[in-house]
């Protein structure tokens, strides 16, 4: 449990790779740090889309941050989306061929207005 | 030691198509007493259960409205009763339980209720949905009514009744095209020799859920929009941008989304993945060791309502390709502390996680 905001530690999602024997990087182990590190990178990209940042918080969470400073933690993976779509007031597709153009073009432009 | 785990069979069909024929046709084989029967019913009056109830005296009838909605907690409440009587010794040990849905009901919500309820994760074996298809009316029920398409696109084996009946219209085709995966049979179910259809059932328990091969079908059988159809990569996949990718689209898209099955590549790992999800709900991810005879490449198979393949295809492509590189382009400022002297919305967190005379 964390013991500053008393949540409970979640369980293990279905994506999560550290940890489980079976997942490996090429012999060697895939530590949390290394995977939560990959996978914030890969969520920032695509929150950055709809104005949002989104950091680690402490190992254990998500902080989601709007460019006015609203904030919102989130602990698990699939959390994520529908904080993310509160946030910004948009609904979070993948087929959206605008966040699709987004991500296939070079990092930092042509970010959705709100 | 743990008891052997019971095997799980959920029964659906459309209204009419036979379920309910079938079920009296098992329970007939003298091989099938050790069985448990679950029926649920629409509607104030349990015919079915009075139909099969000479066949076991072990029979619970779920009453009185849909188990796809309205009751999900009595099939918990049935299961707890089930065990708590079983551990007792109140009822005998059955090897099988047997639950037939209604006519209408979707068996989603009720594989994520087996999914989740302890009981049912502790002690049955992964269910195996068998949807039977009327042999007359299954094209034309396929193509007016969306549940009996969910009810097909759901299953593990498909029989077909009525085959001596059936007209020559390709609902083979229809029904390859909705579930690519599912074995198809077709039985007559009231000549069908008992055994046979046991030992089906049995068979079906024992195989492992990891065919992830089968045929496309071409036929133009878009029953209500849902459609099936692969997405192969021959490079490696990134676990993680696979999981991001995959919850975002069951996030928006998880109840059009009907079934997704897939054999995967994955970075890193000598052997495959096997991936496995129904709507929202996701399996835990199986690891073989080797690819035996597969070549190494990624395939998935999806089952979509009134989604277009093409733009999956382009969002996994996509996000596939924003993977590469991911962890070397990692930012420092993308972690932040939680602990003392940390700030949270601009305050700063005073309170050490540990007194300083337990860290030492």
């Amino acid at each position: 449990m964390c013991s500053l905001c008393a949540a409970l530690g979640g369980s293990r999602f279905w994506a999560d790779a550290a940890g489980h024997e079976a997942f490996s990087r090429d012999g060697g182990k895939l530590s949390i740090r290394a995977e939560r590190e990959e996978r914030v990178h890969l969520l920032g990209r695509i929150a950055a889309f709809y104005g949002v940042s989104i950091r680690d918080w402490g190992g254990s969470s998500y902080m989601l941050e709007t460019e006015s400073g609203q904030r919102a933690n989130v602990y698990t993976l699939s959390g994520i989306w529908s904080q993310l779509e509160e946030l910004s007031d948009q609904p979070c597709d993948p087929l959206d061929p605008a966040l699709l153009g987004y991500l296939g073009a070079a990092p930092g432009t042509g970010r959705r207005e709100p | 030691m743990s008891p052997e785990r019971i095997h799980c069979f959920i029964i659906t069909g459309f209204l009419g198509s036979g379920k309910t024929t079938l079920l009296r046709r098992l329970l007939a084989d003298p091989n099938s007493a050790d069985s448990l029967v679950i029926v649920n019913e629409l509607g104030e009056v349990g015919l079915d259960h009075d139909m099969i109830a000479f066949s076991t005296d072990r029979t619970v009838l779920l009453p009185g409205g849909c188990l796809c909605c309205s009751i999900r907690e009595d099939i918990e409440t049935t299961l707890r009763q089930i065990f708590e009587d079983l551990d007792a010794g109140r009822i005998p040990p059955f090897r099988r339980i047997f639950i037939e849905m209604s006519g209408i009901a979707d068996p989603h919500p009720l594989l994520c209720t087996l999914h989740v309820n302890p009981y049912a994760a502790s002690r049955l074996e992964s269910p195996r949905v068998f949807t039977v298809v009327d042999g007359v009316l299954g094209r034309s029920t396929l193509a007016s009514a969306p549940e009996a398409a969910r009810q097909a696109a759901a299953a593990d084996s498909i029989i077909i009744s009525k085959p001596d009946l059936a007209m020559f219209d390709d609902l083979g085709g229809a029904l390859r095209q909705i579930n690519p995966w599912a074995p198809i049979y077709h039985f007559d179910l009231l000549r069908q020799p008992l055994a046979d259809l046991l030992t089906l059932f049995d068979r079906v328990a024992e195989s492992p859920r990891r065919d992830v091969e089968c045929e496309l079908s071409a036929a133009d059988a878009h029953a209500h929009g849902v459609q099936s159809f692969a997405l192969s990569l021959d490079e490696s996949l990134n676990w993680t941008a696979f999981g991001t990718w995959m919850t975002m689209l069951l996030h928006r898209h998880g109840a059009d989304i009907l079934r997704v099955k897939g054999i995967l590549a994955i970075e890193g790992n000598p052997g495959p993945v096997l991936f496995h999800c129904a709507q929202h709900l996701v399996h835990p991810p199986e690891h073989l060791a080797n690819w035996n005879d597969h070549q190494r490449r990624s395939r998935l198979v999806f089952i979509v309502r009134n989604l277009d393949p093409a733009l999956i295809e382009q969002s996994f492509r996509t996000f596939m390709a924003i993977s590469d590189g991911a962890a070397s382009d990692f930012r420092q400022d993308s972690y932040l502390a939680a602990s003392a002297g940390a700030t949270v919305a601009g305050r700063p967190i005073r309170r050490p996680s540990a007194p300083r005379w337990i860290k030492g």
